[in-house]
């Protein structure tokens, strides 16, 4: 018999007790995977919409929310792409509109010209064609949203209210671009009354230019106004939301920690109590204190481990149910990255190693003469 | 020195003072010997075991076990572990374990290789006759039955001092003449130095030396 298999036994001793134990930390944890693989399935969509065109970099609008609402006056297109140091700079406007059922449709407003002359937007037309210059009812669908609205090129799309038709097919690997559409530049900044404006600015700089010195050099030109994305590690820059679902998910944790620690010392407290006479017993045949500590630490780690493989199991049932949703499934691609089960891990661990210490530490205090006399 | 145990002037005191468990107390008890302690209840034999088993200490005078001053050894589980085997009155076996587990207990701080104590503990078993009932858990078993396991167990670390307090105490007088009989064997085949506590009379006469403490005394 190893320590573990006895460690094991006495937790199996009161099941109904290790199991609601389990439970209390389960709930926790499945909080913690869900909002994670969300956060994760986020970052991953913006660095899917960072890498699908030839762009370096992205330029947004200085001190928002949220990228949705980035405003820049289309002229500073026009200045970027004069800078030195800048190969190509394209304007784009990009927004969310209701479509048929769905109430989140990404659609991007960009010009004809980018999307067939030059390779920075990463647009692939797979099927069909692009929409006519300054067309003003054509559209380009992603393949997802094709596949999901079951469309084909000729058919009719209402977008706000506008009716369109498709002229091609896209891909760019974007899941919120091939969920959605390309419209020309023009027409849905007439759309959406935003004339002469655009959402970012898409930069290609040239091959021997320092990137880290030129997106300083365009911050420092326009500050309080623009900032540059390089890559995933900036979107806060432009999304604070995933910010506050960040510092939730930390608060959780937190919470999780305390609120399952709380669960578990109570359960070894409990536990600890009723052996007594046990634990008197092996320190007579003359366990140490110390291996006293590693039976109630063993235990009450072993519970944050079920708990965490609990948790991940129930929480990856959670994001499936959540994306049986189609309004959901349309733009969020969950994310299982070995981080969030490390984070689940960890977080299930800190809760027993929590919950275990004061209870270990009670039984190893315990003098073996009281705890035989204990009945 | 010949002699396994040796207390002098042996005091332990309860409730500050109030209460003198053992008074004075002088005891020789040499390597191999079987010595068995009758007394009325409340004499202090139970005290008296846990002094030479160094699970607690004395108020004052001087115990001297297996050549160690018990009052100036710092680690008494270490000196427990290699030292002493217990058998209690209540079996006080793990109740989710199987004998044999139960049997493995002590030798988790022994650095024997894992199919070396699994045979050791079969063979603990063999000799005190359950080498069938291996795999039963303590409520399965009959009391008697339970007592052989603790024995077991009491040996499972190779003492050189088995100390059993009331081990008849649970089960009838023929089970109980069994069981000193089995302590009596490992005492002759193993050279295991034994002192038993009982307050049955029946049951020390199979000890060659009979000690009487009354009021924290012997006599
Ligand atoms: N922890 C303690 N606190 C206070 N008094 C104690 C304690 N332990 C023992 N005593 C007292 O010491 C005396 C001797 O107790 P002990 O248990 O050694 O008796 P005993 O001879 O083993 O009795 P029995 O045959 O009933 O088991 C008793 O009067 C008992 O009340
Ligand atoms: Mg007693």
């Amino acid at each position: 018999m190893s320590f573990l298999t006895l460690i094991f036994k006495n937790l199996f001793r009161n099941k109904i007790r290790t199991l609601l134990t389990i439970l209390g930390i389960t709930i926790g944890i499945i909080t913690i995977f869900t909002l994670s693989s969300i956060t994760e399935g986020l970052k991953k969509g913006y660095t899917e919409l960072l890498k699908a065109g030839k762009a370096d970099f992205m330029i947004g609008q200085a001190g928002i929310a949220d990228l949705m609402f980035s405003t820049i006056s289309e002229d500073k297109a026009e200045e970027i792409r004069n800078i030195e140091g800048v190969d190509n700079a394209v304007g784009v406007i990009m927004t969310a509109v209701p479509i048929e059922n769905m109430p989140f449709f990404v659609v991007m407003g960009i010009e004809k010209e980018v999307v067939d002359e030059t390779e920075i937007s990463g647009i692939e037309i797979i099927e069909g064609q692009s929409f006519a210059k300054e067309a003003e009812n054509e559209i380009l669908l992603g393949k997802i949203s094709a596949k999901n609205l079951d469309k084909h090129i000729g058919d009719k799309i209402t977008l706000a209210g506008k009716e369109f038709k498709v002229t091609g097919i896209s891909e760019t690997g974007s899941v919120w671009q091939d969920g959605g559409a390309f419209l020309s530049l023009k027409t849905l900044q007439a759309m959406q009354k935003k004339e002469g404006k655009i959402t970012m600015i898409m930069v290609k700089k040239d091959v021997d230019a320092d990137i880290h010195e030129l997106t300083q050099r365009i911050e420092d030109t326009y500050p309080d106004e623009l900032v540059t994305i390089k890559s995933i590690d900036e979107i806060s820059k432009v999304d604070k939301g995933m910010q506050a679902i960040d510092a939730t998910t930390w608060t959780i944790s937190l919470l999780a920690i305390v609120i399952g620690g709380i669960g578990v010392a109570n359960t070894m407290i409990m536990s600890v109590y009723e052996r007594t006479r046990e634990i008197g017993v092996l320190r007579a045949v003359g366990w140490k204190r110390r291996r006293i500590i590693s039976l109630i630490l063993g235990e009450s780690f072993f519970i944050g481990i079920l708990a965490a493989a609990v948790g991940a199991l129930l929480g990856t049932g959670v994001i499936k149910l959540i994306m049986l949703v189609p309004q959901v499934s349309a733009f969020l691609e969950p994310s299982y990255s070995i981080n969030i089960f490390t984070r689940a891990l960890g977080v299930a661990l800190l809760v027993g190693l929590f919950g275990g210490l004061y209870p270990a530490y009670r039984a190893s205090r315990l003098s073996p003469l009281e705890a035989l006399r204990y009945e | 020195m010949n002699n396994i145990i040796e207390a002098k002037n042996l005091v332990k005191t309860y409730e500050q003072g109030r209460v003198r468990a053992l008074d004075d107390l002088n005891l020789e008890v040499r390597r191999g010997e079987f010595v068995a302690i009758q007394g009325p209840s409340g004499s202090g034999k139970s005290t008296l075991l846990h002094m030479i088993g160094a699970l607690d200490r004395p108020t004052s005078g001087e115990i001297f076990v297996c050549g160690m001053d018990l009052t100036k050894v710092k680690n008494l589980d270490e000196f427990r572990s290699k030292k002493i085997g217990f058998v209690f009155q209540l079996h006080n076996l793990i109740p989710t374990l199987t004998a044999l587990e139960n049997v493995l207990i002590p030798m988790f701080e022994l650095k024997l290789k894992k199919k070396e104590k699994i045979n050791k503990a079969k063979e603990l078993l063999k000799l005190i006759g359950l080498e069938k009932r291996l795999n039963y858990i303590p409520p399965k078993l009959s009391g008697g039955e339970r007592e052989r396991v603790a024995i077991a167990r009491s040996l499972a670390n190779d003492p050189e001092i088995i100390l059993a307090d009331e081990p008849t105490g649970n089960v009838d007088s023929k089970t109980g003449e069994k069981i000193i009989c089995l302590l009596r064997d490992v005492n002759k085949k193993k050279g295991t130095t034994l002192v038993v506590v009982t307050h049955d009379s029946v049951i020390a006469e199979h000890a060659p030396r009979v000690l009487k403490l009354v009021d924290g005394k012997i006599v």
